[in-house]
């Protein structure tokens, strides 16, 4: 039986690993070392079951050094992953510090990126803050807390995609807290009446 | 939100729910890699997708 249980913050799965989680797993294994990241949005529902895949992996990352940033860049292309631009001042300049996502591919698969953004609102430094260790076979990653995964497809994107994903997480997850659900919900329904 | 198609997301969620993760990440395995197989042979460039996603917001 799998009903997923999070437990002191951390959780243990065995799976076949798909090739969208192989490109997660490489891209993030170059990432880490430089940010701390959690991922967030449909490959949270993805990567505990859900049938579907996705073009985009969205994450967050915490506030980053323009210094290490253009260590990741390096890495990553000097690793044949490609960048939306080119010029990685621009990237950490005009995308993140700009509150926009920069996107990470491998070499002539623009099909499948990880979608990057630093986290700025308190719901996203919240999520990475009480972020979920997931191991899975050797490894193990970062995902958003599954509350705010919920609350924040529920109450804000709401297209029938993110309502099936959010009620995917709430049938495969056990003792889910509901408590989290309404306060997460409560606070990006106020971070987002703005914009 | 579409009555059926939540029936069979609910129906597949329980799958999951009450399968070993061997069982239904195999299945959901060959389901996702069948996808993303598509979209590699689809061997788009940069510009392509970028055209194609244009108008998504940030």
């Amino acid at each position: 039986m799998t009903e997923f249980e999070v437990v002191n913050g951390e959780l243990r799965l065995n799976k076949h690993i798909t090739k969208l989680d192989q490109f997660v797993i490489d891209a993030l294994s170059i990432l880490e070392k430089y940010a701390n990241y959690v991922l967030i949005s449909g490959y949270v529902s993805i990567f505990f079951g859900r049938a579907r895949a996705t073009e985009d992996v969205d994450l967050f990352i915490d506030e980053i050094t323009p210094e290490n940033f253009f260590k990741f860049y390096d890495e990553a292309v000097s690793r044949d992953y490609e960048f939306n631009i080119e010029n990685p001042e621009e990237l950490y300049h005009e995308y993140l510090q700009d509150n926009l996502s920069i996107n990470m591919w491998r070499k002539k698969l623009p099909l499948i990126r990880l979608e990057i953004k630093i986290a700025k609102k308190q719901s996203q430094k919240m999520s990475l803050k009480n972020k979920i260790k997931v191991f899975y076979n050797g490894g193990f990653l970062f995902f958003s807390p599954i509350e705010y995964q919920i609350a924040y497809k529920k109450a804000i994107l709401k297209s029938d995609k993110d309502m099936e994903d959010a009620r995917h997480l709430e049938i495969v997850f056990k003792n889910l807290n509901k408590e989290a659900i309404d306060s997460y919900t409560k606070l990006v329904l106020e971070e987002f009446k703005y914009g | 939100m579409d009555k059926q198609r939540i029936f069979f997301v609910e129906k597949w969620a329980e799958f999951v729910r009450i399968n070993d993760d061997e069982k239904w990440s195999k299945i959901q395995a060959e389901l996702v890699d069948s996808q993303i197989e598509n979209a590699q042979d689809m061997a788009l460039t940069k510009e392509q997708v970028d055209y194609i996603k244009r108008g998504k917001l940030q």
